[in-house]
């Protein structure tokens, strides 16, 4: 009944293997850094990821991979009604939906067993813990795995994203870690009563891109919904287009809010901006920029500040979460403004688009404060709670 | 001492065993007696530590049951448990503690008892802080359980609220009143530089333990999270020794250890923990005892108790007992004089239940409780000391917030359902139902349909300051068969304004406890619903309905149906829609009405219906005099104090709500009508709002300019029905109107609130009168805005602020009624909390000066040309944040703006002295923003809506 120093195998469970966006970028790149540094690894998707958003990875083939769930479970499966007890086809979603459930956590029953007390699974997401205990996982029993949960989004994010809150505090009471992005969410679990926070920033790698010229561009990536509510952007644009004739404001991405972002502009007629549509180049994009603007609603910590920054984009930002000033020291390494503050963003916009000596010391100081979170560093960090958890 | 460790295995590497650093981090004591039911649990949690270097030294004191064993062969399977046992059973934890502190080989050390568990992080949380922080002593949260009844309670938890790290006790002498040995880690070379030990062959252990480590401790931390879990087990199944408080030997060792945590802590080495634990006798060691007394358990013990208290209470020293309250100070009074009665009115009176009473022998400044006891102990003994005090510091709270013992006597009820409940009440401050102040008293059905009755509450004064009082109440016929809620019975005293609901109490067996209502009608007789009288848990009189036997329950399960029915025609007229449908069934019954618009129907809505007062009330009460041919009735929010025996009154969000305003000829608003209401032809809306802007409002919102159309169209909607709008002010014209897009007729005629300002601003001594506060002292009114839930609502440290403010000053405190603050019982005279006050014209008149921040009070108050200090201590946080205002507080300010409690108790003293630096810019805010009163804006705005009527 004695512990070994340090695991042999490292099992990343996530909903989702080859999903595309966050969680997914992130747990190809520890598995990769893993592999490298000589543990065996393992990838578990609860399910298949949904159709459309799927993207291809090219990876060692020496890295397992297993999704748990023969098919994507069928969404619009809840009964409320009695409407919706009566509807066949929602009965049958809702069954089958029990169904796959039944068969993941039969396949994790036995994959606890096989994996045995040297392995760690780090659980990137609450829904895949879920199944772990209905597998039957105990944190007491040493001949089981060592777990660390771990949540990308941010405190307040979890208070109001449906039951995420209750389900963390439920789920993650009895893994051996619970690992949060920043020392702030960390700090605000533990004050719910979550007895084993720790934090580790997720890792980013520097976008691809060739060099070129930046023009006098703002851009913004992310989706055209109400979370990143663009729409303050081109208020904020609107406010000083004409006290800066050659810049411009390009808005990368795709979303149900196109209509309103583009009937904006045209009633409007808000100059020099462009929905640009969704792109794969987010390197191309950045290098060629010169201020990265942010006006989301709520983030976890945005690793689009941190790409940005490693291209020498600062990013002027509301102040939606503890994360963002976590990434952005205001002043130096980029602006925060208060959130929803159309007039602060667009007096931050003109600040920096006027003060090419201000704007290029951000660029640099962002740049260098940016590597804190390359992939190498990350690892180590990882690797430094390893250690402690052999203690 | 026998050294039987059963489990050595050399051939072990270690390693292997401890992980990387080869060695145990933390040893864990575990020290039992005959808990072989228990003892595997602790070892196990001791064992699942996430924390794997952990030992377990498990110390067996002679246990007579399988204790031992089980802890050996556990030992025999993991190398990291030791088992020991003493040479003869020591009787206590102490000797067995002293062992497992010989045997332990950790770098820290921890304890836990055989019967707790440690939480599963504990040992790698307190380790992780101790190793950075170097303290030597690290202490976590512990979490009590009750086993009987699988419940979990805290303990001293608002010590634990966040991390914190100390070099000495000195700096927080707080923390040592959580003087369990458990739930701490002590670094190993502390414990050897102190040579730290447990007394044996004596109770109390910890006590002496813990105030030496906290006395001798370089370094302490603190951490939030959740260490140990202490098991409480039913008396009856298992007694710890300090819970056998039955037995006198009990405190006596208390008293042993007390004397001796005295030595260790000595005043002259560590004064601040000294000082607290001397407190923490009179707090918290006597008070247990006291409290036993007062819930009348170990009775018969209770004479030797209090004499041995007596020495205990007198072995503190008297610049100790000069911090206690003077509830405290009774209460130690009382003990010392060896007086149970009065030990359990104190105990009550310490536990906020009621106020001081007693007989008084009262001079100008000094009363003395109590005369026939205390008088006989001489000038100058404590015990007479402790019982005199300042009369003021009770006389001095306004009766509004005054509590009262209102003892019932007796209960009967009549054959024809009249209920008589007779009481007295002492009111040694003569202060009850003084002035314009009428009692009576309020029947309310607890669910349901939360109807109410009310009843008249008769009464004379005696002689001696008693109030003896009578209450008939006829029992109603048509209470709810269906649903059958329990009545709460209490005494309500108003004087209109302001509104106190006081408890009636009862013992558990008062006179009338059996008496109970006939039924009326058949139904009522079918199903036998009686009510009867009872003494609630907490000791309140209430009412609820009686038992009925298995038979009878059959009977009533037949007649369900029909109960039901006659209960739910009730439901139009008392309760509230569910909020999710209100729009869309409001809309659908105001759409649906056939009754013709009533001429004479007058709505009224103030505060969303929480309010009788503001512009409304005053638009109404002169529209009353002028024609007195309408009839008006008030919209009021479910459970309103106001609302009680009237019959003017229609319930926010009910049908019968919806109904009435889709009749009213004229509604009358102060801020927003429900989403539901759809205006109908014919009908005139007069909103008079309810402030004056700081923030930017409405479509001025930047968050607004983005809103979907349904959300901006939906805010059109409503303002487009206002058709007269109150306009108090020039810069409320230019700022108001434009944000709301509001285009209907303005009435530029002043705000009809303020009215009584202009009208009664003069005799600050009379309002002071009428408001119950102090009408030779200086009055400071403190009205903070809205504060996020969550946040330090209220930046103030009360304590500070009473003793720096001195006696010739009382605090008024107004807060946004979702930061309601608790006032501590013993500042009530000085800070008065006027939350009760329903007219915020009444309270502002009877204030010299306003303390404020960003709250449209201000504006108003400046109709009093008084002096306004802006308390702004989050001004950055709350001005730059999302809305932004319509002009900057530091350039037009109507006084200074002070940003620390410091600087306000400077800005308040000032102000007393009778200096007013800022009169000439007050004036000119004023002029600019908020405009000046007429004083007859409520008639002029009646003769521009009615006047050609």
């Amino acid at each position: 009944m004695t512990r070994q120093q340090s695991f042999d195998r490292i099992v990343l469970l996530a909903n989702d293997v080859d999903r595309l966006g966050g969680v997914g970028r992130f747990i190809n790149e520890m598995a990769l850094g893993f592999h490298s540094r000589g543990y065996e690894t393992e990838l578990v998707g609860v399910s298949p990821p949904p159709a459309g958003h799927r993207q291809v990875v090219q990876r060692p083939a020496e890295i397992v991979v297993r999704t748990l769930m023969p098919e994507s479970p069928p969404e619009d499966w809840v009964l409320r009604s009695d409407a919706d007890k009566r509807d066949k086809a929602r009965v049958a979603r809702h069954e089958r939906r029990f169904e796959l459930r039944e068969i993941a956590v039969a396949q994790l029953r036995e994959l606890i067993e096989f994996w045995g007390p040297r392995t760690l699974i780090i659980c990137t997401q609450v829904y895949g813990m879920e199944h772990m205990l209905e597998a039957g996982y105990d944190a007491d029993d040493s001949s089981h795995p060592r777990v660390i949960g771990q949540y990308h989004g941010s405190f307040t994010g979890a208070q109001n994203t449906g039951n995420d809150l209750r389900r963390v505090l439920k789920a993650y009471d009895t893994v051996d870690r619970s690992v949060f992005l920043t020392a702030a969410y960390a700090e605000e679990f533990r004050k719910k009563g979550l007895n084993n926070t720790y934090w580790v920033p997720n890792p980013v790698a520097t976008p691809a891109h060739t060099e070129k010229e930046r023009s006098n561009t703002f851009v913004a990536l992310g989706r055209y919904d109400e979370e990143k509510s663009l729409h303050y952007l081109l208020a904020a644009w609107n406010e000083v287009s004409e006290q800066l004739p050659d810049w411009r404001v390009e808005l990368y991405g795709e979303g149900p809010l196109r209509p309103q972002l583009q009937s904006m502009i045209d009633d409007r007629s808000i100059p020099r901006a462009q929905l640009m549509g969704k792109t794969d180049q987010v390197g191309e994009v950045l290098i060629g920029s010169k201020v990265h603007v942010l006006t989301s609603q709520v983030e976890g910590l945005p690793i689009a500040i941190v790409e940005a920054g490693l291209l020498g984009v600062p990013t002027v930002a509301f102040d939606c979460s503890p994360g963002i000033r976590e990434l952005i020291d205001s002043e130096r390494t980029g602006l925060v403004v208060p959130k929803n503050n159309v007039r602060e963003l667009s007096e931050a916009m003109l600040s920096l688009a006027e003060d090419h000596e201000t704007l290029s010391s951000m660029s640099e100081a962002c740049a260098a404060e940016s590597k804190r979170y390359a992939p190498g560093k990350i690892l180590d960090q990882w690797e430094d709670l390893f250690f402690q958890m052999s203690r | 001492m026998q050294d039987i460790e059963t489990s050595t295995r050399e051939s072990v590497c270690d390693d292997e065993i401890w992980g990387p650093e080869g060695q145990p981090l933390v040893t864990v004591i575990i020290c039992g007696f005959n808990d072989e039911a228990n003892i595997a649990n602790a070892i196990r949690s001791v064992l699942n530590q996430t924390l794997h270097a952990t030992e377990a030294v498990v110390v067996d004191d002679c246990s007579t049951d399988e204790t031992f064993d089980r802890a050996s062969a556990i030992a025999n399977e993991e190398p990291r448990v030791r088992v020991f046992r003493t040479e003869h059973n020591s009787g206590g934890p102490g000797a067995p503690r002293n062992i497992g502190l010989a045997e332990a080989r950790g770098a820290f050390v921890m304890f836990l008892d055989s019967d707790d568990v440690l939480e599963r992080h504990a040992c790698y949380n307190l380790l992780r802080t101790a190793e950075t922080s170097k303290s030597e002593l690290t202490m976590g949260r512990t979490g009590r359980f009750e086993v009987a009844t699988n419940r979990h309670f805290g303990w001293h938890a608002r010590l634990y609220r966040e991390e914190a790290h100390y070099t000495s006790i000195e700096d927080n002498p707080e923390m040592a009143i959580d003087t369990i040995s458990v739930a701490k880690l002590y670094r190993r070379d502390f414990i050897d530089r102190l040579n730290l030990r447990f007394l044996e062959n004596m109770h109390y252990e910890d006590l002496v333990f813990t105030a030496e480590a906290f006395a001798g401790a370089r370094g302490i931390s603190v951490i939030p999270e959740k260490v140990y879990q202490w098991n409480v087990y039913p008396v009856k199944v298992r007694k710890s020794i300090t819970n056998q408080r039955d037995d006198i030997k009990n405190l006596q060792h208390r008293k042993i250890a007390l004397k001796r945590v005295m030595e260790l802590a000595p005043r002259n080495v560590v004064p601040n923990l000294h000082d607290r634990l001397q407190l923490k006798i009179i707090r918290h060691d006597t008070r247990i005892y006291l409290n036993d007394i007062a819930d009348k358990t170990y009775r018969s013990i209770a004479p030797d108790v209090l004499a041995e208290l007596r020495s205990l209470i007198l072995s503190v020293p008297e610049h100790v007992i000069d911090l206690i309250s003077t509830s405290e100070k009774l209460l130690m009074a009382a003990a010392l004089a060896m007086d149970v009665d009065l030990v359990i009115r104190m105990i009550n009176v310490a536990r906020g239940i009621y106020d001081i009473y007693g007989e008084l022998a009262s001079d100008a400044d000094s009363s003395l409780w109590e005369p026939s006891v205390f008088g006989q102990f001489p000038v100058g003994s404590l015990e007479r000391r402790l019982a005199t005090f300042d009369p003021r510091e009770l006389a001095d709270i306004p009766w509004y917030n005054f509590k009262w013992f209102n003892r019932v006597d007796k209960v009967t009820i009549d054959a024809h359902n009249l209920l008589t409940i007779k009481g007295e009440t002492p009111d040694p401050f003569s202060k009850f139902a003084g002035g314009d102040v009428s009692t009576r008293v309020v029947i309310r059905e607890r669910w349901g349909h939360q109807r109410e009755w009310t009843a008249p509450f008769n009464f004379t004064r005696t002689e001696s300051g008693w109030i003896n009082w009578t209450v008939e109440f006829q029992f109603p016929d048509a209470i709810d068969m269906a649903i059958r809620p329990k009545l709460s019975v209490r005494l309500e005293l108003s004087d209109g304004i302001s509104y106190s609901l006081q408890p009636l109490r009862a013992k558990q067996k008062f006179a009338g406890a059996r008496q109970m209502t006939t039924p009326k009608g058949l139904l009522q007789r079918a199903s036998n619903v009686r009510y009867q009288p009872y003494a609630t848990g907490v000791g309140t009189l209430a009412l609820r309905s009686a038992r009925i036997n298995k038979r009878r329950r059959k009977v009533r399960e037949y007649l369900d149906p029909i109960l039901a029915r006659s209960s739910a025609r009730l439901q139009d007229r008392y309760d509230p829609l569910e909020p999710s449908v209100r729009a869309t069934e409001g809309a659908r019954i105001i759409g649906a009405s056939k009754d013709a618009v009533d001429e004479h129907l007058v709505v009224v809505e103030s505060h969303m219906g929480t309010s009788q007062f503001d512009s409304p009330r005053d638009v109404v009460d002169e529209l009353k005099k002028a024609r007195p041919d309408l009839k008006v009735i008030w919209s009021a929010a479910q459970d309103q104090r106001w609302t009680p025996g009237r019959d003017d009154i229609v319930v926010r969000h009910t049908v019968d709500y919806y109904r009435t305003l889709a009749k009213a000829r004229f509604i009358i608003d102060n801020q927003s009508l429900p989403d539901g209401f759809v205006k109908r032809p014919g009908q005139t809306y007069l909103q008079t709002w309810h402030g004056i802007p700081i923030k930017r409002m409405g479509f001025d919102e930047d968050s607004f300019a983005f809103a979907s159309a349904e959300t901006a169209e939906n805010l059109q909607r409503k303002i487009d029905y206002w058709d007269y709008l109150s306009v108090p002010s020039t810069y409320f014209k230019e700022t108001f109107v434009p944000a709301y897009r509001y285009q209907g007729e303005l009435l530029p005629l002043g705000s009809p609130r303020n009215d009584i300002l202009v009208r009664e601003g003069t005799d600050t001594a009379a309002a002071k009168a009428r408001l119950g506060v102090d009408p030779s002292r200086s009055t400071v009114l403190y009205a903070p805005t809205f504060r996020k839930p969550g946040r330090t609502s209220l930046e103030l440290d009360l304590k500070e602020l009473v003793d720096s403010l001195g006696d010739d000053v009382q605090v008024m405190l107004r807060p946004h009624y979702l930061n309601r603050i608790k006032v501590p019982d013993q500042y009530r005279a000085n800070v008065v909390d006027v939350s009760a006050v329903g007219d915020t014209a009444r309270v502002l008149l009877a204030a010299d000066m306003l303390v404020s921040d960003y709250s449209s009070i201000i504006f108003d108050f400046l109709s009093l040309d008084r002096p306004v200090i802006l308390y702004t201590f989050d001004f950055e946080d709350y001005v730059s944040s999302a809305r932004g205002t319509y002009f900057d507080l530091r350039s037009h300010r109507p006084g200074p703006l002070v940003a620390t409690q410091e600087e306000l108790v400077d800005a308040i003293r000032e102000v007393v002295s009778g200096s007013d630096r800022f009169a000439g810019e007050r004036r000119a805010f004023r002029d600019r923003f908020a405009g000046v009163e007429p004083g007859d804006s409520a008639q002029t705005t009646i003769a521009t809506i009615w006047g050609g009527k």
